[in-house]
């Protein structure tokens, strides 16, 4: 008797577990991006929105650019020229009305703080214009 | 200084690049800013390599030399599909296959170069060496200005322009890089609030304990100057685009500007001096601005309202008035101070 109640326990207990791990698995499946797609393609409907939060994860074009700042970022840095500091080349020259130029900054004759970073006290104002 | 103090301060910097001021606001501590500041000098920097046709071996130029097919980058991919896109919700007015119609029309060089050469030689002396024809040619030639003149070959990233098309993507890259990068410091750095402000196209995010962004509207006569009002935005973005800052003498005494009309092939003929928009998104911004400026004021209205337009544009004339299109309901809180003598609401 003692030992047909613990088999039956067994039993029940490896069928929790089974119906455990089978729902586990198919929450898994139900919550990816795949599902989401094989899904809305099935009932035939609008897949835009589900791709782009897909391509929301992968941004080429910030990639891109990351990628070939990591490369030009050591390139530079071999040469003493590290990406913080910015660059004035003479595309970028600025004209004596403009400001001073420090490591590629602008910085303002007046308001500036700290000339020698570039930066002065934002105010939460701007200005637009045709440039 | 606690945490909060930090990214409550607000850092500004300022840069050149793409032959305009930009400016950079970034709610973040000191090391976190300059950082982020030098980023976004570095994108703006590699897209002006990339895109500007002044530059001998960018992309776009190296494109337009290209007379089959031709890969492209990530970048290069996504502005031309976006261009594609404005040219159909612009009924061709935005067209960025004008490259040869605004060399001819004497902007053959960058803005800056332009101006120093005006101060060298005098309006008489100067030369236009772009012959005429080719523009002459392509009207003559059944040019269907509202169409793209390239394909893209979907999800390879190639590219091919029809045959003589050359293409300026000035009109949309300050915009999109504006609008680009705006997202990525916000997504990827988590800087709670910033502006950035690309010669008067501007994205802002996020104002931690300021209740807004204000921004004051340049006037067109008087640079130095702003007119009466200004814009007030938590997030999204701001526009303008005119005639008058960009615009330079001809031979013959005739003043030429930047702002192509694709339908004539010429400076458009036009009574919008400047145009200002207010939406969610930088380029577009820009590209309503473009177009309300080259269509002028009549079409514009027209242009707007077939389209269901949703965005706050406020223009002025060459007559000195100023009109407003958009949500006249909320006119007086996103538009302090600004008093349009003519006021058309949304459709």
């Amino acid at each position: 008797m003692t030992r047909k109640k613990r088999n039956q326990w067994r039993k029940w207990q490896a069928s929790a577990a089974a119906t455990l791990t089978v729902a586990a698995l198919f929450q898994y499946v139900r919550t990816s991006d795949a599902f989401d797609v094989a899904y809305a393609a099935a009932n035939g409907t609008d897949i835009s929105s589900t791709a782009s939060s897909q391509i929301d994860a992968q941004d080429d074009v910030m990639d891109e650019w990351t990628n070939n700042t990591d490369s030009h970022s050591d390139a530079s840095s071999n040469e003493g020229d590290s990406l913080d500091e910015g660059t004035t080349d003479e595309s970028n020259a600025i004209g004596p009305n403009q400001g001073r130029s420090s490591g590629g900054w602008i910085t303002d004759q007046i308001s500036n703080q700290d000339t020698d970073s570039g930066y002065s006290r934002g105010n939460y104002q701007s200005r637009t214009g045709a440039s | 200084m606690s945490r909060t103090e930090q990214v409550s301060r607000l850092l500004k910097f300022r840069f050149r690049a793409m032959s305009t001021d930009v400016e950079v606001q970034l709610a973040a501590g000191r090391e976190e800013a300059e950082h982020a500041a030098a980023l976004v000098k570095n994108w703006f920097e590699a897209q002006e390599q990339r895109f500007s046709r002044f530059v001998a071996d960018s992309e776009l130029n190296r494109l337009n030399r290209c007379t089959g097919w031709m890969p492209i980058s990530a970048a290069m991919d996504e502005v031309l599909s976006l261009a594609y896109g404005y040219i159909g919700q612009t009924e061709g007015i935005f067209q960025p296959g004008i490259s040869q119609a605004l060399r001819a029309s004497g902007y053959d060089v960058s803005f800056e170069q332009l101006q120093q050469r005006e101060l060298l030689q005098s309006g008489t002396e100067r030369r236009l060496d772009i012959q005429q024809s080719n523009i002459t040619d392509m009207l003559r030639d059944q040019y269907d200005y509202s169409r793209p003149r390239w394909i893209q070959r979907e999800g390879s990233r190639m590219v091919h322009k029809d045959p003589g098309t050359e293409l300026d993507l000035g009109g949309i890259v300050k915009g999109w890089a504006v609008e680009r990068i705006a997202d990525w410091v916000q997504r990827t750095l988590h800087i709670p609030a910033g502006l950035i402000n690309a010669g008067g196209d501007i994205q802002a995010w996020g104002t931690t304990l300021h209740p807004m962004w204000s921004v004051q509207v340049t006037d067109p006569y008087q640079e130095e100057r702003n007119l009466i009002g200004n814009i007030q935005l938590r997030k999204g973005a701001v526009a303008t685009s005119g005639i008058v800052r960009r615009q330079w003498q001809n031979t013959d005494g005739s003043h030429s500007h930047h702002l192509i009309d694709p339908r004539t092939m010429e400076p458009a003929d036009t009574d919008v001096l400047q145009c200002t928009v207010l939406g969610q998104h930088a380029s577009q911004c820009e590209i309503i601005a473009k177009t309300v400026c080259i269509l002028g004021s009549a079409d514009a209205v027209g242009w707007l309202n077939r389209h269901y337009d949703r965005h706050d544009v406020l223009w002025m004339t060459r007559d000195g008035s100023t009109y407003f299109r958009g949500n006249t309901d909320t006119l007086a809180e996103r538009w302090p101070g600004f008093d349009p003598d003519h006021r058309f609401s949304l459709v």
